[in-house]
């Protein structure tokens, strides 16, 4: 094709089209800089950086699932539980906190695999399951007191509270998993089996794609990464209670859709998540800051909207893009 | 504008980013008749048809029906117009009973609830006007072969009193009895006063159906011709703008005899269910073994248990000389097996997926260097493939879904090409492409048994099959009836031996 005027013209209207979170962020960013006040101090931008960061790990996981056309619900109740066991731990050998919660995660997820794999139940019953049992588990592993002794490891709480050159190790570990995750997603077999199984599983299958090792390998990797989240949370706090990151699925899955990922399965891009973390990390840092309260009763109304007209928006331009 | 044309399009243009789809089109059609829309795959026949029945709402020209303007903006809207399209893929409920798939949306009610006899009366009532008996209206329509699912599709567009019928490649998923009774269904609508808009590859077809053919190159008009003037050869000239001669007698050339050519594979007493019974069947290398036979014969069936996507039940399968246990795709790939599904939407493509993806989506491993994938070697794959098969495509970065199906299906072929098979089997590898793009298909099989690779190719059309293949085992209702080869191959002998023993159109698939 020659680079006419009207084919650059094409291209560059394709790749807005197919940028609309980025370009969703960078709106609200302009605004937020120009008009809210105190948004643009480092604290603030260093708090959210470490407040996405968590959820924004656990969007990773739930992109890679859904990306194979499934989905996750149970990666909360994995992380309270790998929150949970991290804090038992931190007194234990060095690494402990991390290791023993990272393979509960992984188990976990493999038994997610297992159940949509091999007991062929829909994914999202599976998932739904494993939130209530492991939830469930986790209840009963904090015992009465509900409230389970503090962090004592120091340096296990620099993962949430550390910094190096202004820069929090959350934020750090969150950018770090996404390269991670981008390059896995793009550059190797594994990757490319994910889009083909999310995109048509019988095809990946007559291809002699290996779909149950697929689906088996993706709910393991949201499961640690749901554990991952989980640490970073039981290094924030002081101490851990059983309904911690209640509903943190729904903020994870809600991030991977304003990504531009399709909960279809196959579509999308696991780097457009780092957009979908920080719109819905920004979003409830302006209202706070705009009616000056840490936290107001309608703080969630109005991140549901805002939500709904993002997700809007972008549907129209998508939709522009499908039909030309 | 002409008070006696029933549909009047004029300049029509439409274009895609980089492409023009439609350049200045007209198109008309009078009232009661069946005029055909001709071109090859990516002349804007799809197209122009979605320009009119409002899937592409934005397009520049204009659209008179029966003389008055119209701008189709949603399906919806051009189907009240009565416009209705009957698709490739039917878009029916196969849970829902015949009754309810016609009348689904328009229910006629009484006391404002759906009245339900009345509804399978008069569902009886248009299925029979069309000539379809021993249809149980009641019953759910996934029970009945995919020739009754279209006579209920093409009901449905009764019911709405469609003035204009458009069926897009009715006949591709039929047996040539059914066509039969499909033509009788067209000539009576036809009969009733309703127009027909007929797309077809399958040239005899047009000729037996059509009053007129409006010829489409390109995005462009080449012309509308009365059928009483046009010839087979001067209809495919025009479609493809070069002499047809040698077009239509691409005579097989490369395979004359081959009798040192080595069983590849040998399979003995395959049985599965109902579908599949004490089938014997020998695969050699450099040959191309055709299977014929009905649609519901088998065909389809054999081919999976040989790549491991069915189980067989009981049989044996010999592959190089040893037995071996195909049970999944994976092991029949790694025996040097590959597969053209027919139903390439569900089973074949990655629509989001781009070109390049698709094609290399098979050797992964060897564009891999420890564990990274290399750009390089996929596009370089891709490139070599793409100017190999003549692939039209932008880039290959395209996405699969904005291909045309001959294109769709050379990069399919192309996904095993670069794995180098063993064994290719071939369901039905060009259904629904257009004769440019059948005859290219066809020089690749040829050239791929020339090269020592066995081939196993399914298909509907016998001069197809009589044109490729070395031997032709004819299948019907699960056995293999008969087996042709070299000289004995002919058509009428295939025609005799299907027709022996296979009744006209099925009824319900249980019976």
């Amino acid at each position: 094709m020659k680079a006419d005027a009207t084919s650059i013209k094409s291209h560059a209207a394709s790749w807005i089209r197919s940028q609309g979170p980025l370009i969703t962020l960078v709106v609200l960013l302009i605004f937020a800089v120009m008009r809210v006040p105190g948004f643009r101090s480092a604290v603030n931008i260093t708090n959210i950086g470490k407040q996405v960061s968590m959820t924004g790990v656990l969007a990773i996981g739930m992109a890679f699932v859904i990306l194979s056309g499934g989905i996750d619900l149970s990666v909360g109740s994995i992380a309270a539980l790998a929150a949970l066991l991290a804090a038992r731990c931190s007194g234990e050998f060095f690494l402990a906190p991390i290791l023993i919660p990272l393979a509960a995660g992984v188990t976990a997820g493999a038994m997610n695999g297992v159940l949509i794999t091999r007991v062929k139940i829909p994914p999202f019953t599976a998932t739904l399951a494993m939130m209530l049992g492991v939830r469930g588990l986790v209840f009963i592993l904090a015992g009465k007191t509900a409230v389970v002794s503090g962090v004592s490891g120091q340096w296990f709480s620099k993962i949430a509270w550390g910094k190096w050159m202004g820069v929090p190790y959350a934020a750090m570990i969150f950018a770090g998993i996404l390269g991670v995750a981008i390059v896995i997603s793009r550059y190797t077999g594994f990757g490319r089996s994910v889009y083909a199984v999310g995109g048509n599983e019988e095809a990946a299958n007559m291809m002699g794609l290996r779909v149950t090792r697929c689906k088996m390998k993706v709910y393991m990797i949201s499961g640690a990464c749901a554990a991952i989240g989980g640490m970073m949370l039981a290094s924030r706090v002081t101490s851990v209670r059983p309904d911690i990151a209640v509903g943190w699925e729904l903020t994870a899955i809600a991030a991977v859709v304003i990504s531009g990922i399709s909960l279809v399965g196959g579509i999308g891009k696991i780097g457009h998540v780092l957009y979908g973390v920080l719109i819905l990390g920004v979003i409830p840092n302006i209202i706070n800051r705009l009616t000056e309260r840490q936290t107001t009763y309608a703080n969630h109304l109005i991140t549901g909207m805002l939500l709904l007209a993002v997700v809007l928006i972008q549907s129209r331009i998508a939709k522009k893009h499908n039909t030309h | 504008m002409g008070q006696d044309l029933l549909l009047e399009m004029k300049g029509i243009c439409k274009s895609f980013p980089g492409v023009k789809a439609l350049a200045d089109v007209d198109f008309s059609v009078a009232p009661g008749d069946v005029h055909s829309l001709i071109g090859e795959n990516g002349a804007g026949k799809s197209t122009l048809i979605k320009v009119l029945t409002g899937i592409y709402p934005r397009y520049t020209g204009e659209i008179f029906l029966d003389g008055e303007y119209i701008a189709p903006a949603n399906a919806t809207e051009s189907q009240a117009e009565g416009v209705s399209t009957i698709y490739q893929e039917l878009n029916l409920a196969p849970y829902l009973s015949v009754a309810e798939n016609i009348f689904i949306g328009h229910e006629p009610r009484r006391y404002g609830m759906i009245d339900w006899k009345s509804v399978r009366r008069k569902a009886a009532e248009i299925l029979a006007d069309m000539g379809v008996d021993g249809v149980n209206v009641a019953k759910p329509l996934g029970e009945y072969s995919v020739a009754i699912q279209q006579m209920t599709a093409i009901a449905r567009a009764l019911s709405f009193d469609a003035r204009l019928l458009v069926m897009d490649e009715p006949t591709s998923s039929l047996s040539e009895t059914e066509v039969a009774i499909l033509f009788n269904v067209i000539r009576r609508v036809k009969a009733r006063g309703a127009s027909v808009i007929f797309i077809s590859h399958k040239m005899d077809e047009v000729f037996e159906i059509c009053d007129r053919a409006t010829i489409l190159r390109d995005g462009k008009l080449v012309g509308a011709y009365s059928m009483s003037e046009m010839t087979k050869l001067k209809m495919v000239s025009l479609m493809i703008g070069r002499d047809a001669t040698s077009v239509l007698h691409n005579k097989k050339t490369a395979y004359v005899s081959k009798d040192d050519s080595q069983t590849l594979l040998a399979a003995r007493g395959l049985q599965r269910g109902r579908k599949t019974r004490q089938i014997d069947i020998d695969i050699a290398s450099g040959q191309v073994l055709g299977v014929s036979g009905l649609l519901g014969s088998g065909r389809t069936e054999l081919a999976k248990i040989l790549f491991g996507d069915n189980v067989p039940d009981a049989g044996r399968i010999d592959y190089d000389g040893r037995q071996v246990h195909i049970k999944t795709p994976r092991d029949a790939i790694r025996l040097g097996m590959g597969f053209c599904s027919e139903d390439r939407k569900a089973e074949g493509i990655f629509p989001n997926m781009t070109v390049m993806e698709n094609m290399t989506i098979g050797v992964l491993d060897d564009v891999s260097r420890f564990g990274v994938m290399s750009a390089g070697a996929q596009l370089k794959i891709a490139e070599k493939y793409i100017e190999k098969l003549k692939i039209k495509v932008s880039s290959p970065g395209q996405k699969m879904r904005e291909l045309s199906g001959g294109n769709q299906q050379k990069v399919l072929l192309a996904r095993w090409l670069c794995k180098k098979p063993v064994l290719m089997i071939l369901d039905e590898p060009t259904r629904g492409i257009d004769l440019g793009a059948k005859s290219e298909i066809e020089e690749i099989i040829a050239e791929l048994a020339g090269s020592g690779v066995a081939v196993l190719m399914i298909s509907s059309e016998l001069e197809e099959l009589v044109r490729s293949c070395d031997r032709i085992a004819v299948l019907s209702d699960g056995k293999k009836v008969s087996e042709l080869s070299g000289r004995g191959i002919s058509e009428e002998r295939l025609v005799d031996i299907i027709a022996h023993g296979a009744d006209a159109l099925e009824g319900p698939r249980d019976a």
